[in-house]
């Protein structure tokens, strides 16, 4: 009896955690899929569905179940503001990669002694300098250089935040590969450029591609330096183009139409990313590296 | 060509990142030092030096003062929430039961979003008019008319509860990934004794995993420390400034009021409150559990 006591403890939990987990997310799908009267009625679950928000979003008027309705008056700069993340965020990955593999392999592998630990100091400082302790003077910098409102500048903005993030992820992530096949290797006459090529790096492949992975969901996420330096112009990212809908009070389903959007790929993108989370030490990848 | 040294490659290799991270770091900073010093004229493109009086002047400012309060509570309470949650979660998951793979997904999925995405999600849950938290208490017959969650009293703790929210996935699959760690002999010799599940917690578990909640902790004080978008995007600030923390109240004097020297004197308070997390952080990274 107390066994089965037990599994209903369990299951109960479990159900909690998975209401908890997904209600703000179900909130706003259902939102995006109803008129707003029958949202504003109150209804929990999606009364007399419909993706009527999501054409309108992308720029259709539609005959909705109350009448006609037009399309959103921004989705010319919402689907260019598409377009320009589905540019910056692949490249950002792919940047990030080049740069952060060397250095996160080098960092992981290496006896270096001092300068490591001064370099791990500087990476984890990076990584948590506040956005708004920065946003001033990068707004100033990137004005001057003609940066801001490029997508050249979205993507140097965001690659100083990736950068240090996944060269630190990587970092652990290559200290915690066994060392064994890569010395054999160099026994065997590999060069170090060699053994990397040819044995580490088909090793920590998964590794990579997560790492990739968590630098395109990043800048597919930010809000805050693509508002500050691209808000309002061609450049603006998808996520800056949103910001447009906080004048639209009375439009809800449309807001939540547009942000389920946005969404959706993110929430792919995590639920592919979730067996490695655990076997890549995201959190703390400095316990693997810093004796 | 000579052969390069372990030593010789991996500065080779670490160089250009040393450089673009240094750049990175110290531009933004220093500029932001100097402008602290000063005060710029924007109509004139001139900056005159102030000495300390930006510096000063952050002792008269009752809007700072109240911001320093709400960033307190914001911390503290999100901090809190994102140990017990993530704790919980990672106990949970680290149980066998059917569906175990499905709530992987759906645990991850609240750290995908955007912390933008956090807060509009958190504003279409909690609206008076159309909010799902309102429809659901109406619908049970709670209540009648909608309540305003995100009034003065309360709107902070909605904030720490929403940034929880976003940030209590990660905390959890670090924790489950220091449980997995443990011997299961160590539990199965804790249930021969019969131990109870709060002494086996106790005694077996908890030595595992404290370090990674202390880390989590950590973590969790740094990330709402910074936090910006969430009281931007979710409450405005408001009702009034009854939300706003001390990052929401810097953005505002740098891009509304443009007192760049002020708003540069205000962000070196956050910047010094990150910095000894992080030394914390660092710390803890490099003391033997």
């Amino acid at each position: 009896m107390k066994i089965r006591r037990d599994r209903m403890l369990v299951y109960l939990a479990a159900i909690l955690i998975g209401l908890w987990s997904i209600g703000p997310i179900y909130s706003l799908v259902i939102i995006s899929l109803m008129d707003v009267r029958d949202v504003v009625a109150g209804y929990i679950y999606p009364y007399n569905p419909n993706i009527n928000a999501y054409l309108r979003v992308i720029g259709f008027d539609v005959q909705g179940p109350y009448g006609f309705l037009r399309a959103y008056g921004g989705s010319k700069q919402l689907m260019q503001g598409l377009l320009n993340i589905s540019i910056i965020a692949p490249t950002v990955m792919a940047i990030t990669l080049i740069a952060a593999v060397p250095a996160g392999y080098a960092l992981g592998r290496f006896r270096i002694g001092r300068l490591r630990s001064v370099l791990i100091m500087i990476l984890l400082g990076t990584r948590s300098l506040p956005p708004v302790s920065v946003a001033l003077p990068y707004f100033f910098l990137f004005t001057q250089l003609g940066l801001r409102s490029t997508l050249q500048g979205m993507i140097i903005i965001h690659l100083t935040i990736t950068i240090p993030i996944v060269t630190w992820i990587l970092m652990g992530f290559f200290a915690a590969l066994p060392q064994d096949l890569e010395k054999a290797a160099r026994i065997d006459g590999c060069g170090r450029l060699e053994a990397l090529t040819k044995v580490v790096l088909p090793l920590a492949a998964p590794g990579i591609a997560a790492s990739a992975i968590i630098a395109f969901l990043f800048s597919w996420n930010d809000f805050f330096y693509s508002w500050l330096l691209s808000q309002g112009t061609s450049a603006a990212t998808y996520n800056a183009q949103l910001s447009g809908f906080f004048n639209f009070q009375n439009e809800p389903a449309m807001f939540a139409a547009a942000v389920t959007l946005q969404i959706i790929v993110a929430a792919i993108i995590a639920s592919v990313l979730q067996k490695y989370i655990t076997q890549l030490k995201i959190v703390d990848p400095g316990t693997v590296v810093v004796e | 060509m000579p052969r390069l040294t372990d030593r010789q490659l991996a500065i080779f290799l670490i160089t250009p990142l040393i450089i673009f991270v240094a750049t990175i770091n110290l531009y933004p900073i220093g500029y932001s030092l100097w402008l602290s010093f000063n005060k710029v004229n924007l109509l004139e493109n001139t900056a005159t030096y102030v000495g300390t009086e930006n510096y000063l002047k952050m002792g008269n400012d009752v809007f700072l003062t109240q911001s320093f309060l709400v960033s307190a509570r914001f911390i503290i309470e999100a901090t809190v929430l994102i140990i017990i949650i993530s704790l919980l979660t990672a106990l949970v998951l680290a149980q066998r039961f059917r569906g175990q793979s499905i709530l992987k997904v759906l645990v991850i999925l609240p750290w995908a979003l955007s912390e933008f995405a956090v807060a509009i999600a958190g504003r279409f849950f909690l609206d008076r008019n159309y909010g799902f938290l309102n429809s659901l208490l109406k619908s049970t017959g709670l209540i009648k008319e909608g309540i305003n969650f995100l009034n003065a009293t309360f709107a902070v703790e909605w904030l720490a509860i929403f940034f929880a929210w976003n940030v209590a996935p990660l905390g959890a699959y670090f924790i489950l990934s220091a449980i997995q760690t443990i011997p299961e002999d160590l539990y199965k010799q804790a249930r021969i004794d019969g131990a109870s599940y709060f002494s086996r917690f106790r005694n077996v578990t908890f030595p595992f995993i404290r370090y990674a909640i202390l880390i989590t902790g950590v973590l969790a004080c740094i990330l709402s420390t910074s936090s910006v978008v969430i009281s931007f995007a979710m409450t405005g600030g408001g009702p009034g400034t009854a939300s706003t923390p001390v990052t929401l109240y810097n953005f505002r004097v740098f891009f509304y009021n443009q007192d760049y020297g002020y708003g540069a004197a205000i962000s070196w308070i956050t910047l010094a409150a990150v910095v000894l997390l992080t030394i914390a952080y660092f710390r803890l990274l490099t003391v033997r559990r």
